[in-house]
């Protein structure tokens, strides 16, 4: 019970003291005597008017800015480019929403920076950081975005090659060098498949990139996505066998192949 | 005198067996008379084949003008390919996290 009081008392005195640098004629009120070398103590007097006042650090907030702004002109870029790239294995809505929550997110980070009370660097630091760390926009959202628009493309083209394949096995009928080449080109279909999946089924590790997310360690999602440039690399050599292969089956049927 | 007669009718008889067999022989393979038969010709009936057709049905021959635009609308098709692939090349380069992680700074 006497530790409570003086844990009172004490509390209480140090709110007199304190608010008797700002506020003297609440102070004067209280019959002490003022002493006019008080330092106010922050850890005491929460909540009252002599809270720590807020630092500039205009050059941290101005490069934070320009750091935010770079950002945006990317992801609205990237965004430009999603959408220009067709969606054959229709990942790319997730994708745009991501590009669009960074964007929402950055500005709103960028916002508390520039207008947010900063008493001392750490806060700003970490908020600085977070411009980094919590959005990765060019370790993460940029090689992901071209990763998913070069899979659109080889879509495209599995899409095209298969229709072409289809189209080819009606008219081989009985010459067997057709046939063979065909199979050759059906081969390389599946090799593609393989690598980078038949739209709409996005496959091989190309197929975990669209989930990948912006992490303080980037490790995993550096593993996944230069797996999934090997793969894609991969599938498009297979695909550009598989337009030879149908070339040589229309030469097979007596076209006049322009390749 | 039985001798000969019974050799007269055997020599009769073989007469008209060899007759009956040169007639037939001439009948299966033609005579002078009728030029020797010849596979069907296949550049007056057949509309684009030029190699001699095989024996039994006819082969398929008659869409071969449609398969020559249909291999033309193939050829089409294909020929817009390299691009996507170039494309996705481009796409894949830009897409290096090592160079991504230089850019990131922070």
């Amino acid at each position: 019970m006497s530790r409570l009081i003086r844990l009172l008392s004490g509390a209480a005195a140090g709110a007199v003291l304190a608010g008797a640098t700002v506020t003297p004629a609440f102070a004067s009120g209280t019959g002490q005597t003022p002493r006019p070398t008080l330092v106010p103590r922050p850890a005491v007097t929460a909540g009252t008017a002599s809270a720590p006042a807020c630092r500039p650090f205009t050059a941290q907030r101005q490069r934070a800015h320009t750091d935010v702004a770079m950002r945006l002109t990317t992801l609205d870029q990237l965004t430009t480019t999603i959408i220009a790239a067709g969606d054959p294995y229709g990942v790319n809505g997730g994708q745009r929403a991501a590009l669009g929550d960074a964007r929402t997110g950055l500005v709103a980070l960028d916002e508390k920076i520039q207008t947010g009370c900063y008493t001392d660097r750490t806060a700003l630091d970490a908020d600085t950081r977070t411009i980094f760390t919590g959005y990765r926009v060019y370790w993460l959202r940029v090689p992901q975005t071209h990763i998913l628009e070069a899979a659109d493309r080889l879509g495209a083209a599995r899409q095209t090659l298969g229709a072409s394949a289809a189209k080819l096995a009606g008219l081989v009928g009985d010459n067997a060098k057709a046939k063979a080449d065909l199979a050759a080109m059906n081969d390389a279909l599946a090799n593609a498949d393989a690598h980078v999946g038949n739209p709409p089924a996005l496959g091989g590790s190309v197929g975990a990139v669209p989930a990948l997310a912006p992490a303080v360690d980037m490790t995993a999602d550096v593993a996944a996505l230069k797996a999934a440039r090997r793969d894609l690399e991969a599938a498009r050599k297979a695909l550009d066998t598989a337009r030879r292969d149908a070339l040589r089956v229309v030469a097979d049927l007596g076209a006049n192949p322009s390749a | 005198m039985r001798t000969p007669r019974r050799f007269d009718r055997r020599l009769g008889v073989l007469a008209v067996c060899g007759a009956l067999a040169v007639g037939v022989a001439a009948c299966g393979s033609g005579s002078s008379a009728s030029p020797p038969r010849r596979p069907p010709s296949t550049t007056a009936a057949g509309p684009t084949t030029t190699g001699p057709a095989p024996a039994g049905p006819a082969p398929a021959t008659a869409p071969a003008a449609a398969s020559h635009e249909e291999l033309a609308q193939v050829e089409q098709q294909l020929a817009g390919v390299p691009g996507l692939l170039s494309q996705a090349q481009q796409a894949n380069s830009a897409a290096d996290p090592d160079q991504a992680r230089a850019a990131e700074g922070g």
